[in-house]
């Protein structure tokens, strides 16, 4: 059984279809070889009937009442008696045997009371033959009893001789159907191997295993899904190794982030113990271990809000736009002053925001404090607050020194920055406008970048009008 | 002593290398970008270079490519993965050192740099002593100072890290080694006879609660 389970489908296919044929092969041959030997008995004994039936006449005709002894009968049977034929007769009247030519019988035979105008048909094995018996009256003269045996040896032996014809003719069809059912199951299933085969490249890591050529038929169906599923699970895999490539960069980053102000802690420190220095020089080292430990704080709080986002948890209250960017513009007001930049302010519409109002002030703080970073002398920066294609922009333009495509694409990646030097004497971590764009995110909206290098830079806080988070103030 | 460049673009951690390096007497470059690094590589003969891996417009890994001269090379990173340090080794680095990592640590690598590439200086002259590192000989106004080699070893330890405090057991540790069962009063004991035979008791300095330093600077 065990090895039966182990056959491929087409050895099955192949044991099967042989199995299904060689039995309907047979029941065919039984069938006809029944039928055939019943008709060429049926035609035996219709052969036998006439010649018996002629021979009654001769015999009736031989008949004459003078012939006391019958001595004329006898012979005339006699000469009727073929044995070489098979046909053996035999003449009585009544109890009396007239002349007899039958194969020696000792049994009983109740056929020789037969009735006048009928024919008695019995068949009878003697030594091994079969006889077919016809027995019947005379005509016009029903005291004779004729019984016509025919031996039935010819047709057993014709109908043996047909089985083995059929027998060999069957062998014949079955080895050449063999044959033939090989070779066309084993082209059947070439495609399906194809497909094994494509699936087990697959498997072992061979991401481009397609099925080029395939019919059109079921198994081409299975080609077509299987290389559907390759391309599925190529794209999610490709898709998974982007992401965890990100996930790298992100920890990379991070670890680079967090290490460098821990070694400069760690170094200065360390060398404040173990160097004799002059109290200018320990003003320096201290100076650089508080500043490094500020940054430090500066990431860990950041990539703190970062993480908190990714749970979502907002604290939503309802608060008036104009009103917050009036308020948090203002905070601004001072450093404005002394760095020489100007506010634009144009047409603040209002909106009631339903927001976590902490995260949207430093939001836009987040977005001032970087345009403010990018201008230089005689820098103007404009904020506007308008309403178009039902979605409610907060729009912060800069002319500073804007930035690169290359530079526009990244940004937004955490702890990436566009001037590194600057940036980290700062004390930014290149986490600001990842933060940003996680606040946006998590209020259902969108933050979009417009720049050019050397020209300055927008930035567009895009919210849907009457999402969760903003409504039109009535 | 040794002419080292230091391409790493966090001026902090340049800065904080330098100092330690000219402490101990190396005199120190700087490049703060990966093209500059291997510009100034390739036009000055350095005996080591203190490589950053993540350098901007030109990655460390890409310099030591690019680098015609088969100057030593130490990497110094934030990326801590194995396949980092490999791919950083194989390309022919000398050494690999983790940020964050000790000042001390820094200085026994490039020591050992020197040390293979024979740069290592071969003696050292201070307050009228010399002190042949070769020959394991100090001589004082001419006349030879016996020194056990325990006591010289330590010597040996004070001159290639001067000027900075090393803690007793820091001693311990790099004198007697790590499997040294005595307690810290034996560097004790060492300083204290070294300071007599040398008459240096004014250059080993005891730094209070922390351990000894050999004080070169502003004693020249």
């Amino acid at each position: 059984m065990n090895r039966l389970k182990n056959l491929r489908f087409w050895q099955k296919l192949y044991l099967a279809v042989l199995a299904v044929f060689l039995l309907f092969l047979t029941i065919a041959v039984v069938a006809m070889s029944a039928i055939g030997y019943q008709q060429n008995l049926n035609s035996e004994i219709e052969k036998a009937k006439a010649d018996q039936q002629r021979i009654s006449l001769t015999l009736s005709q031989a008949f004459t009442e003078d012939d006391t002894d019958n001595k004329r009968l006898e012979v005339a049977a006699k000469s009727l008696n073929n044995g070489a034929r098979g046909a053996f007769i035999e003449l009585r009247e009544g109890d009396t045997e007239i002349y007899s030519g039958l194969p020696k019988y000792a049994g009983d035979r109740p056929e020789l009371s037969v009735k006048e105008g009928t024919l008695n048909q019995t068949i009878r094995t003697i030594d091994g033959v079969e006889y077919l018996y016809l027995t019947s009256a005379l005509e016009d003269n029903s005291a004779f009893v004729l019984t016509y045996a025919y031996s039935l040896e010819g047709i057993d032996e014709s109908w043996q001789s047909l089985i083995i014809s059929y027998v060999v003719i069957s062998f014949g069809l079955i080895s050449l159907l063999a044959i033939v059912l090989y070779f066309l199951l084993k082209r059947f299933s070439k495609p399906l191997e194809r497909v094994a085969q494509s699936a087990r490249t697959f498997a072992d890591g061979d991401r481009s295993s397609r099925i080029t050529h395939h019919s059109h038929d079921e198994v081409g169906d299975i080609a077509e899904s299987f290389n559907y599923l390759a391309d599925t699970v190529e794209e999610t895999i490709e898709e998974l190794e982007r992401s965890s490539h990100q996930k790298q960069e992100l920890v990379d980053n991070l670890s680079h982030e967090i290490r460098t102000p821990i070694t400069a802690i760690q170094g200065y420190a360390e060398y404040l113990q173990q160097v004799d220095l002059t109290s200018e020089q320990t003003h320096e080292v201290t100076s650089v271990i508080v500043d490094e430990s500020a940054r430090l704080k500066n990431i860990a709080e950041n990539m703190l809000k970062l993480a908190s986002f990714q749970e979502g948890n907002l604290v939503k209250s309802p608060f008036s736009s104009r009103e917050l960017i009036e308020s948090t513009l203002k905070s601004f007001y001072p450093r404005a002053v002394k760095e020489s930049v100007d506010f634009h302010v144009k047409g603040l519409h209002d909106v009631t925001l339903s927001a976590d109002r902490q995260l949207v002030e430093m939001l836009l703080s987040n977005i001032i404090d970087n345009a403010m970073k990018a201008c230089g002398d005689q820098g103007l920066i404009e904020v506007s607050a308008y309403v178009d294609q039902g979605n409610y922009h907060i729009r912060v333009t800069d002319n500073g020194t804007g930035m690169t495509r290359e530079q526009l694409k990244n940004i937004g990646e955490p702890f990436y920055r566009t001037d590194t030097a600057r940036s980290r004497q700062e004390g930014g971590a290149g986490l600001g406008v990842a933060l940003c764009k996680r606040i946006v995110e998590a209020h259902g909206g969108k933050l979009y970048y417009e720049s050019e290098r050397g020209k300055g830079t927008s930035v567009v806080i895009i919210l849907q009008l009457g999402n969760n988070f903003v409504q039109v103030r009535q | 002593m040794a002419h080292i460049l230091i391409a790493e673009d966090e001026q902090v951690i340049s800065k904080l290398m330098m100092q330690n390096l000219h402490l101990v007497g190396h005199t120190v470059d700087q490049a703060w970008d990966g093209v500059t690094a291997l510009q100034m590589a390739e036009e000055n003969d350095y005996d080591v270079i203190i490589l950053d891996v993540m350098l901007p417009q030109l990655s460390g890994f890409e310099i030591l490519k690019r680098l015609t001269k088969d100057t030593p090379v130490i990497y110094v990173t934030a990326k801590t993965s194995l396949d980092s340090k490999l791919e950083g080794l194989d390309l022919g680095a000398e050494d690999y050192i983790t940020k964050p990592f000790e000042m001390l640590e820094l200085l026994a690598r490039v020591r050992v740099v020197l040390r293979r590439t024979q740069k290592e200086a071969t003696g050292f002259s201070f307050a009228g002593t010399e002190v042949d590192l070769l020959n394991r000989l100090v001589q004082q106004a001419g006349q030879e100072v016996s020194l056990t080699p325990k006591e010289f070893e330590l010597l040996e330890v004070l001159v290639s890290n001067r000027n900075i405090a090393l803690s007793r057991e820091r001693l311990l540790e790099m004198v007697w080694g790590y499997d040294f069962l005595g307690d810290t009063r034996t560097v004790d004991v060492h300083i204290q006879r070294l300071r007599k035979k040398l008459g240096w008791e004014e250059y080993i300095q005891t730094v209070y609660k922390m351990g000894y330093r050999l004080q070169t600077k502003g004693n020249e």
